[in-house]
C-alpha cells in the first residue's frame, strides 16, 4: 500500500516534561517520527512543553508549539493549524490521554482530524490487563 | 474504567489468553465478594487515586485482607480499591510487536525481566533476548502476542505486550498492553537496531511493513524480523538518597530515574558492562573495592525485599555460600542467572589468588569475555588499572567491535552502530575522514538529564555538517544521541576510562568533546588527558582545557582568580572538622550554606541558621573526608539568583547566550527553580556588571566553548556563586528562548571556528518571555517532604512562552501540572521570617478577588497590616482544621513556607495532602508573587497559542 495522499498535515504530540516513568525515550521516538513523516513530505505540527528535547528544536518539526500538554491547549493548536491527522502514539501515556479526551469531547470530529496509528477503541485498552505492575491510576 | 477492564477480559477470553483475576470494590462487602471470586490468597489491595501507593498492600489471609481492604477504602479519596490475585514471584516478559494495515505482524524483540513480577519493569534489570524460556514457551508468548495485537486492533505501529509466566506450572497471563511506543520499545530499538518509532510513523501513514526498507541493511524490509547474536542488559538507576523519608524498596510503582544498557556476546559480559555503565562507582558486579559482607540474616532480608542494591546482596549471599536454590526461593530470580553469577565469582576467586603476570593469554581472553573490567582485575590482583591495561595490551588482548545489524550478520550492515566484545574479528568500517568523538552523559539521573543529551546531539549535528565524521559514545538507551542516525558512528559502550580509551585507540579521532555530557565525561577529562599525553597520542581533548575546568571547581584556585579580577563572592570558608566549621560560621555569620566539595546537583547541601544545626549537619548529614572538605558560604538571604550561559572562542571573544532570572530566591537549587528570559527585575547597572564579569572570567579561564555562571543579586550588589566552563542544563532552554543554537555553535568553536565566522557576535534578548519551570517527582516517594531546597530533586522541566511574564509563567505552571485557580480561597501559613514579606502578596490575592484564610500566627501579622483574613485551625488545634478543608475541596491554592522543627511534621503532612488532593502548593514567597501575576494575566484573557517558529522569526 502506498503512502496516503489524502492527508497533508499531521499533528504529533510529545510527552511533556521528564518524569519518573516517562523519560527521554519519547523524545527519541517523537524525533524519529517527525523525521520519518517529513521525509515522506508531510507537514508536521508538534506540541510539547519540554524545552530540553531535541523534538522541540525549531528544525525538527515544521511548526513547533512549546505549550502545555492539556486537551484545551491542544485543541487551540488544532483550531489554528487545522491538521488532517493526529498521531498520538509517540508521546507516551500523556499523548494518548489527550487524544482520547479530544476524541471524546468531539474536538477531533469538529475539526475533521483523523486519528492515525491507533484508533480510539484500541487506546481504551491502555493499562487494563493487570495492575500489579503499575500504579493504580497514577498521574502519568 | 471498570467497563474497559471487563471488555479487555472478554477480548482476551475470545482468543484464549488469560488475564489476572481482579475486581473493583467500593465498599467492604464488595471487597469480600471479589476475594471469594478470585478464590485464593495472597491478594493485592490498591486504593484508587492515592499518591505514592499509600494504603495498599498484600494480604495473605482473610482476616488481614478485610482489615487492609478497609484501610485502602479509607485512604482512597473516592473510597475505591482494586483487588487482584498476587502474581509475586512469577517470571515477567515483554514482547515488542508491530502490525500494519495489511495485518502483517512482526515481533521485534523479547525482553526478560531478571527481577520477577512485583517490581515495575522500569525498575527491573532486564535482558534481551529472553534467556530462560524454552522454545515452546517462547512460541506461546509469540502466538499470544500476535493474537492480542489483532484482537485489540492496534491498526498500525508498535505495541508492547507484557506477560507473567508461572515458573512452576508454565501458566501464562497477559498483564499489560500498550498500544503505543514505550520505554521498552526504545530499549528494543537500541537493542536490535530496528527503528520502531520511525517505522511506526510510516505505518501510520499507510505503508505496509514489506514496503519499508531497513536503514541498517538497506536490503531487508521492515517485515524481516530482527535476529540478534548478542545479549543486551539494562540496569535501572535510582535516586533514593535525594528523598529522605522514602523507603528504598522496589514495588509495582516505578521509582528509577534513568537506565544504562550494555551489549555483549554473553549475558555475563553485557551484565557487567551494564553495571559499570551505571556510574554508581562500580567496576562491574563487585570485585572493585573491599567489601563488608553483612550477616546472613541481613542478607536474607535484603533478598526478600526488592531494593536497588539487591543484585549486590545476591553477590553477598553467594559469597556466604547460600545455594542458588535458597536465593531463588527468596528473590524469584531464575536459577540460570544465579548460575552465571556464581561463575563470575569463580573467576573472581581465581583472579584474587593469581599474580597479574601469571595470567596467560587464553585465560585473560576468557576473563575479559566475562565482562571483567581492567579496574576489577586490578583490584583482584592488587595492581593499578593502567598496569592491567598495559599487560593486557602486551598480550594483544584488545576488544573487537561488532555491529548491531538487526540480522545476526546474515546481511551486510551499512550503519556503523557498534559494541565491544573480546573477540578477534573487528567489524569497524574503515574511514579516512577526520573524526571527532563526542562523549555522552550516560544514564539519566537527577541533575544530569536530557539537557546534556540535547547538547551532545547538537554537537554531532553541527560537526557533521561542517565536515567531521562524528563518533558518539553513550550507554543510555532512552536518548536521541544513541539513535544510529544522530552521529556518523555510534558506540554503545560504558563511559569509563577503559572503554573510552579502547574506542579512541580503535578509531584514532582528532578530537574528543567532553564539555557536553554533564559530569560523566568531565570526570573522565583529566584521566583521559594524562593517559593520552603519556602515550603520545595524537588525539586531543577539545575546547576549554581540563585544567581550566578543574580550576573553576577548585575553591582556592578559583578564589585567587576572582580576587585578581575583582569579582565579588559571598564570604566563605572551608572546614575539615566540626570545630573548624563553627569558627568559620562565626566569622561569616549565620545563615550559612554548607555542602561537601565536588558534588553536582546540590547533594547534601543545606542552609543552616545556628550552631546547633551546623553541629548536627557536620555529625550526621555528611561524611567528612580529608580530601573533600566542607564548603561554608554566607547565605545571601532574599537574594535573586541569576544564571548566565555564554560562549567564548579561541580569540578571546565572548558572547552571552542568555541571562536568566530565577523566580525562587537564592538557596533553592537552580535546577529546581523557575526562571525567566529576559530578566524581570534586574536594574541596568546590575545587568552591566553581570555581563562584564562573565566576559572577564571567560577570558581569564581561556574558555573555548560554553560556560555557565551563577550569580546572586542582593540589591545592586552582584556576587558570583559558581562558574562552570562547560555546557549547563539551561543550554536547550536558552536556545529555544532566543533561537540561537548554542551547543551547535560551541562545538564548531571547539573545532577551531570563531564566533565571528559563525556570525554570532551579539547577545540576543528576546522581546517575548520564556519561563522555565521544574517538575518534581514527590508523588512517587511517599513519606518524603515536598519542599524545595539547595538539593536538586526535579526530574524535568517545561517552558511557557508568551508575550508577558504572567502568561508565560501561567503556561509553565500548567505545563508542570499546576492548574492555577482563577477564583476561590487561598490558604497562607508562613514561617516567622516570611510573615512580614507576605503582606503585599496577600494584598495582591485579595485584589484578584480571592478569599484568604490563614493560621493564627500568620493571620495576626496580616490583620495588623489591615487585611481581611479568616482564621483556620492548624492540624493539632482541633477540628475542622485546614486538612478537612483541603479534603472538602474548600481550598484552591496553598502558600506555605516551612517553619522550624516543632511544626515541621504538621507542615509536611499538610504539603503531602495538597499533593494527594491536587491543590496547587507554593512553598516560596517569590513563587507566590509570580503565581499572583500569572492569575492576573489569566483573569484578563484566556491562554493563546503560538508556534516557536513565529516567536523566533518576529525577532530576527
Amino acid at each position: 500500500m502506498p503512502r496516503r495522499n489524502d492527508i497533508r498535515k499531521i499533528l504529533l504530540l510529545g510527552s511533556g516534561p521528564i518524569v519518573i516513568g516517562q523519560a527521554c525515550e519519547f523524545d527519541y521516538s517523537g524525533t524519529q517520527a517527525c523525521k520519518a513523516l517529513r521525509e515522506e513530505g508531510y507537514e508536521v505540527v508538534l506540541v510539547n512543553s519540554n524545552p530540553a528535547s531535541i523534538m522541540t528544536d525549531p528544525e525538527t518539526a515544521d511548526r513547533t508549539y512549546i505549550e502545555p500538554l492539556t486537551p484545551d491547549i491542544v485543541e487551540k493548536v488544532i483550531a489554528q493549524e487545522r491538521p488532517d491527522a493526529l498521531l498520538p502514539t509517540m508521546g507516551g501515556q500523556t499523548a494518548l490521554n489527550i487524544a482520547v479526551a479530544l476524541a471524546k469531547s468531539g474536538a477531533l470530529e469538529k475539526y475533521h482530524v483523523e486519528l492515525i496509528g491507533a484508533k480510539l477503541p484500541a487506546m481504551r485498552w491502555r493499562r487494563i490487563g493487570c495492575y500489579l505492575r503499575k500504579p493504580w491510576l497514577a498521574s502519568v | 474504567m471498570a467497563e474497559d477492564r471487563l471488555l479487555f477480559k472478554e477480548a482476551m477470553a475470545r482468543i484464549g489468553v488469560s488475564v489476572c483475576p481482579s475486581g473493583i470494590a467500593n465498599n467492604i462487602d464488595e471487597a469480600k465478594v471479589i476475594a471469594h471470586q478470585i478464590g485464593s490468597y495472597p491478594l493485592i489491595i490498591r486504593p484508587a487515586f492515592t499518591s505514592g501507593g499509600s494504603g495498599g498492600g498484600i494480604a495473605y489471609n482473610q482476616e488481614e485482607y478485610e482489615e487492609m481492604a478497609q484501610i485502602g477504602l479509607d485512604a482512597s479519596p473516592m473510597s475505591q480499591i482494586l483487588v487482584e490475585k498476587s502474581l509475586l514471584g512469577w517470571k515477567e516478559y515483554e514482547l515488542e510487536v508491530m502490525r500494519d494495515l495489511a495485518d502483517n505482524v512482526v515481533i521485534i524483540c523479547s525482553i526478560e525481566n531478571l527481577d520477577p513480577m512485583g517490581i515495575h519493569t522500569g525498575d527491573s534489570i532486564t535482558v534481551a533476548p529472553a534467556q530462560t524460556l524454552t522454545d515452546k514457551e517462547y512460541q506461546r508468548l509469540r502466538d499470544a502476542s500476535v493474537k492480542i495485537i489483532r484482537e485489540i486492533g492496534v491498526e498500525t505501529g508498535g505495541s508492547n505486550i507484557q506477560f507473567a509466566v508461572n515458573p512452576q506450572t508454565g501458566e501464562m497471563i497477559v498483564i499489560e498492553m500498550n498500544p503505543r511506543v514505550s520505554r521498552s520499545s526504545a530499549l528494543a530499538s537500541k537493542a536490535t537496531g530496528f527503528p520502531i518509532a520511525k517505522f511506526a510513523a510510516k505505518l501510520a501513514v499507510g505503508y505496509t511493513l514489506d514496503e519499508i526498507p531497513n536503514d541498517i541493511t538497506k536490503k531487508t524490509p521492515a517485515s524481516f524480523e530482527p535476529t540478534i547474536d548478542y545479549v543486551v542488559t539494562k540496569v535501572p538507576r535510582f535516586a533514593f538518597e535525594k528523598f529522605p523519608g522514602a523507603e528504598p524498596s522496589l514495588t509495582t510503582q516505578m521509582k528509577s530515574v534513568g537506565e544504562a544498557m550494555a551489549i555483549g556476546r554473553t549475558f555475563q559480559e553485557s551484565f557487567q558492562k551494564a553495571l559499570r555503565s551505571l556510574e554508581t562507582g562500580r567496576g562491574g558486579w563487585g570485585c572493585d573495592r573491599p567489601e563488608k559482607v553483612p550477616s546472613l540474616e541481613q542478607i536474607r532480608a535484603g533478598l526478600r525485599t526488592p531494593n536497588p542494591e539487591r543484585i549486590f546482596t545476591i553477590r553477598h549471599a553467594l559469597l556466604m555460600g547460600m545455594t542458588g536454590e535458597d536465593i531463588h526461593e527468596l528473590t524469584g530470580v531464575d536459577p540460570w542467572f544465579l548460575d552465571k553469577m556464581q561463575d563470575l565469582l569463580e573467576t573472581e576467586r581465581f583472579l584474587k589468588r593469581t599474580q597479574l603476570d601469571q595470567i596467560g593469554v587464553d585465560k585473560l581472553w576468557s576473563i575479559k569475555q566475562q565482562g571483567f573490567s581492567d579496574r576489577q582485575i586490578a583490584f583482584a590482583t592488587k595492581k593499578t588499572e593502567d598496569e592491567v591495561r598495559a599487560y593486557r595490551k602486551s598480550l594483544g588482548v584488545v576488544p573487537a567491535y561488532k555491529t548491531v545489524d538487526t540480522c545476526a550478520a546474515e546481511f551486510e550492515a551499512l550503519t556503523p552502530y557498534y559494541y565491544s566484545s573480546y573477540e578477534k574479528e573487528s567489524e569497524i568500517l574503515p574511514s579516512d575522514r577526520k573524526k571527532v568523538m563526542i562523549l555522552g552523559g550516560g544514564p539519566n539521573r537527577i541533575g544530569q538529564g536530557i539537557e546534556f543529551d540535547y547538547c551532545c546531539c547538537h554537537a554531532a549535528y553541527a560537526l557533521s555538517k561542517s565536515g567531521w565524521e562524528t563518533i558518539m559514545v553513550n550507554s543510555n538507551p532512552e536518548t536521541v544521541s544513541t539513535d544510529y542516525d544522530t552521529s556518523d558512528r555510534l558506540y554503545f559502550e560504558p563511559l569509563t576510562k577503559e572503554d573510552v580509551l579502547n574506542i579512541i585507540e580503535a578509531e584514532q579521532p582528532v578530537g574528543v568533546v567532553i564539555q557536553f555530557g554533564g559530569q560523566t565525561p568531565l570526570k573522565l577529562a583529566i584521566p583521559l588527558l594524562r593517559y593520552l599525553e603519556a602515550h603520545n597520542s595524537t588525539t586531543k581533548i577539545w575546547g576549554t582545557s581540563p585544567d581550566a575546568i578543574d580550576t573553576a571547581e577548585d575553591r582556592e584556585r578559583f578564589e585567587k582568580i576572582l580576587r585578581e579580577l575583582d569579582i565579588q563572592q559571598a564570604p566563605n570558608g572551608l572546614a575539615r572538622t566540626t570545630d573548624d566549621a563553627l569558627i568559620v560560621a562565626k566569622k561569616i555569620t549565620y545563615p550559612v550554606v554548607v555542602r561537601p566539595s565536588y558534588v553536582l546537583g546540590g547533594r547534601a547541601m543545606e542552609i543552616v541558621y545556628s550552631d546547633e544545626e551546623l553541629e548536627h549537619y557536620m555529625s550526621y548529614a555528611v561524611q567528612i573526608e580529608p580530601d573533600h572538605p566542607i564548603l561554608i558560604d554566607k547565605f545571601l538571604e532574599n537574594a535573586v539568583e541569576v544564571d548566565v550561559d555564554a560562549i567564548a572562542d579561541q580569540t578571546g571573544m565572548v558572547v552571552i547566550g542568555g541571562i536568566m532570572e530565577h523566580i525562587e530566591q537564592a538557596g533553592i537549587h537552580s535546577g529546581d527553580s523557575a526562571c525567566s528570559i529576559p530578566t524581570m527585575t534586574l536594574s541596568p547597572t546590575v545587568l552591566t556588571k553581570i555581563r562584564e564579569q562573565t566576559i572577564k572570567l571567560a577570558r581569564r579561564l581561556q574558555v573555548v566553548g560554553l560556560m555557565n555562571i551563577q550569580f546572586a543579586i542582593q540589591g545592586e550588589e552582584v556576587f558570583i556563586l559558581e562558574a562552570n566552563p562547560r555546557a549547563s542544563r539551561t543550554v536547550p532552554y536558552v536556545s529555544k528562548a532566543t533561537g540561537v543554537p548554542l551547543a551547535g555553535h560551541a562545538s564548531r568553536i571547539m573545532a577551531g571556528e570563531t564566533l565571528e565566522e559563525l556570525g554570532f557576535t551579539a547577545e540576543v534578548v528576546p522581546t517575548h518571555v520564556a519561563v522555565k519551570e521544574a517538575v518534581l517527582p514527590f508523588e512517587k516517594f511517599a513519606g518524603t517532604d515536598v519542599l524545595l531546597g539547595p538539593e536538586m530533586r526535579s526530574t524535568g522541566e517545561v517552558m511557557g512562552l508568551d508575550e508577558d511574564f504572567g502568561r508565560a509563567f501561567a503556561k509553565a505552571a500548567l505545563g508542570a501540572g499546576q492548574k492555577l485557580p482563577l477564583t476561590g480561597t487561598v490558604f497562607f501559613s508562613m514561617n516567622d521570617r516570611d510573615k512580614p514579606l507576605v503582606i503585599p502578596v496577600v494584598q495582591e490575592f485579595i485584589d484578584l478577588g480571592f478569599r484568604i484564610i490563614a493560621t493564627e500566627g500568620t493571620r495576626k501579622v496580616l490583620k495588623e497590616a489591615g487585611l481581611k483574613v479568616d482564621l483556620i485551625l492548624k492540624l493539632h488545634e482541633g477540628r475542622p482544621n485546614i486538612l478537612d478543608q483541603v479534603k472538602n475541596e474548600e481550598v484552591q491554592l496553598m502558600i506555605n513556607t516551612p517553619s522550624g522543627e516543632e511544626a515541621q511534621a504538621d507542615g509536611k503532612l499538610l504539603r503531602r495532602s495538597a499533593l494527594t488532593y491536587k491543590v496547587p502548593m507554593i512553598t516560596t514567597i517569590a513563587g507566590a508573587r509570580a503565581t499572583a501575576a500569572a492569575i492576573r494575566s489569566l483573569q484578563s484573557q484566556p491562554m493563546g497559542v503560538k508556534a516557536l517558529q513565529d516567536y523566533i522569526h518576529t525577532k530576527s
